[in-house]
């Protein structure tokens, strides 16, 4: 209102005033300017939040990570939940894992640094009952992340995709108002599969805010030994507009868990 | 020193599936001489049965549960043999409790190198001895307290050898309820907030002191990783006798009882303090016909309680018969022992309210059967799905 000038600003202020006395005093709202910084959690590869844009995986919002199996895409997610556990040392968030697929590795889990004693697994069953829980967990407000592994066990059928087209305007509306990020797997199918299976993977990917998608490049060997694998990342869809831009990670094999001595 | 802790989780009950092979999967209880709960399967546990609970009250908790009587002279020969294959190697043994001694590896080694191939060789024997279905788990250090921490941690079958530099890393995490302490006294440290041995160790000492007395301050020095107590010999005596007489002779039972209360709480009191308790207790009683009546009892557990020393004398005095009117009495407490922890399951670190329980609490009520958890049970496992368990969470069960 400071850059009109004064008879324009005494038109806007008659304005109000009518529409006040006819709609009613809360009608009308000042609207504030979108603020350019997204909170994120971090995905722990600089070259990733940078891709990412705003720092990694955005909160309030859903992500698809897709790709094929041991493309990275579950280290990247657990490598977020594991940074989403860290709080301040007053309060300490929590994380779930919608584990469709029954394939949620502990052992995995704790070496990407996830604390299992902040980590709740759900395992639902059927679409409908997976998204109601889905919607219930965002709703509390509890949680820092969650992520649903993977699409593919989940979005099996037509009645699945109508459940999500139902279903996910609400759980999108209850991540704007909860301090979670809601990371979604996705897992290509095999091209055999794809006359058998609808693709319906499109109707949540809808919903994301963000989509990366990894392609394993080459495995990285070290004398001999297998040591970790690189991985290109593409931007599929994101909301800096900067869709079809690539970004090279490694991931190395490390921190086995030592044997005990044994006897 | 140098202390090697070999502990047969579940001693009792492992006896009893080993010799009766059809109570295995099955909710079973073993009943002492006192008609408590002396020893559960894992079964029974999951129904709620815990320790010293009586029989009555387990059959509330688990209608489907079988009620055995202990076979103490059974039990007393096992443990004397797994306690005497142990000795076999010439060094000082302690038996502590069912299933547990304390082996003294000071004079042969002193280092986890040197250690491991004495704890492996102590391991087989103790196996050899005991059975496929008693598998022991081994634990060394520096101090008793430690070694038997590290042995309750370790998997049946495995050793944990705690480097002294590692003591206080390796104590911090653990749990309260590995330490001997009252049940109220738990129960007060949980209500204070202070769940791990690390949390314990940090409270200042006079502090600890003034709240929790001599056994506080004992206990608080273990959780610290400073335990002094030497391995022992099984001692068979542990106080003088102590002998009362009645003048004029007497016939009534609740004045016996209560004389030889008062003449024992000092001892006890002095055993508690050192976080011990007795083991067996012997009577001589001198009738006025001249005859004589002994009786002796062994407790399952050591105990150092007046409430359960008041119970077992009682019941002791009512089932004997009298002659005559009794002019004195003669009383010993024989072979004292370590204060067996029984409270772990009560005051579990998982008890700790935390809003991930909450919230799958709620949840429960409304889709049941979905909800769990991961939890490392042994962290060091060469196989990874042997690492962590899975458990199902559910309405009003905790976390």
């Amino acid at each position: 209102m400071g850059t009109l000038n004064g008879t324009k600003s005494e038109r806007l202020k008659a304005a109000i005033t009518q529409m006040e006395h006819r709609w009613g005093t809360g009608v009308l709202a000042a609207s504030h300017a979108p603020s350019s910084h997204r909170e994120s959690l971090s995905t722990t590869f600089p070259a990733l939040d940078h891709l990412a844009g705003s720092g990694g995986i955005p909160l309030h919002a859903v992500t698809v990570l897709s790709g094929k199996a041991t493309s990275g895409k579950l280290t990247v997610a657990y490598k977020v939940l594991s940074r989403a556990q860290q709080g301040t040392p007053e309060r300490h968030h929590s994380v779930a894992i919608l584990d469709l697929g029954a394939s949620s590795d502990p052992d995995y889990l704790t070496r990407s640094g996830v604390d299992l004693n902040r980590l709740l697994l759900v395992r639902p069953q059927g679409a409908k009952q997976t998204l109601r829980v889905l919607l219930d967990l965002v709703r509390s407000r509890e949680l820092r992340a969650i992520l649903m592994d993977s699409l593919s066990d989940f979005l099996i059928d037509r009645e699945a995709a109508s459940a999500v087209e139902q279903m996910m305007p609400q759980v999108n509306l209850a991540l704007k108002g909860a301090d979670c990020a809601l990371l979604l797997l996705d897992e290509s199918r095999p091209p055999w599969l794809s006359p058998l299976v609808a693709e319906t993977s499109r109707a949540v990917r809808h919903f994301a805010s963000l989509h990366l998608e990894f392609v394993r490049q080459e495995w990285i060997e070290t004398a001999g030994e297998f040591i970790g694998y690189r991985v290109e990342t593409r931007l599929v869809k994101s909301r800096s507009h900067r869709q079809g831009e690539g970004a090279t990670i490694a991931i190395a094999f490390n921190e086995t868990v030592r044997p005990r001595e044994t006897w | 020193m140098s202390i090697m802790c070999c502990r047969v989780p579940n001693f009792l009950m492992g006896l009893a599936e080993r010799d009766k092979p059809e109570l295995a999967g099955r909710p079973v209880a073993l009943l002492g001489a006192d008609e408590l709960v002396c020893a559960v399967s894992s079964e029974a546990r999951q129904s709620g049965i815990t320790l010293q609970m009586e029989s009555r009250q387990a059959r509330m908790r688990c209608p489907d549960v079988r009620l055995y009587p202990l076979d103490l002279e059974t039990s007393q020969a096992e443990q004397g043999a797994f306690v005497g294959r142990l000795a076999e190697c010439g060094l000082p043994v302690e038996a502590a409790s069912w299933g547990l001694a304390y082996v003294d590896l000071h004079a042969v080694a002193a280092t986890s190198q040197t250690v491991q191939p004495f704890c492996a060789d102590l391991g087989k024997q103790a196996r050899g001895v005991l059975g496929e279905n008693l598998v022991p788990s081994i634990g060394w250090d520096t101090s008793k307290f430690t070694a038997r921490a590290a042995a309750s941690t370790a998997t049946p079958g495995h050793m944990r050898l705690v480097d002294h530099n590692n003591e206080e890393r390796f104590l911090r995490p653990l749990s309260i309820g590995l330490l001997p302490l009252s049940p109220l006294a738990l129960q007060q440290l949980t209500w204070l907030g202070i769940r791990t041995l690390g949390q314990f160790a940090k409270l200042p000492k006079t502090a600890v002191w003034q709240r929790f007395g001599a056994e506080g301050k004992l206990a608080q020095q273990w959780a610290q990783g400073r335990d002094t107590r030497p391995v022992r010999r099984t001692i068979e005596e542990a106080t003088p006798p102590l002998s009362i007489d009645f003048d004029p002779p007497t016939g009534l039972h609740s004045e016996v009882l209560e004389a030889l209360l008062s003449n024992l709480r000092p001892s006890l009191s002095a055993l508690a303090r050192r976080l011990e308790g007795c083991r067996r207790l012997r009577l001589d009683l001198h009738f006025d016909d001249d005859s004589t009546r002994h009786v002796d009892h062994t407790f399952v557990e050591p105990m150092a309680e007046e409430s359960r020393l008041r119970a077992t004398l009682s019941h002791q005095l009512e089932i004997l018969s009298w002659p005559a009117e009794l002019v004195s009495l003669k009383s010993s407490l024989l072979d004292y022992g370590e204060l067996v922890p029984h409270q772990l399951m009560l005051f579990d670190l998982d008890t700790e309210r935390s809003p991930l329980r909450e919230l799958a609490e709620k949840l429960s009520g409304r889709y049941r059967e979905l909800f769990f958890r991961f939890l490392l049970s042994d962290e060091g496992h060469p196989l990874s799905e042997r690492r962590s368990t899975m458990n199902l969470l559910l309405a009003g069960e905790a976390i």
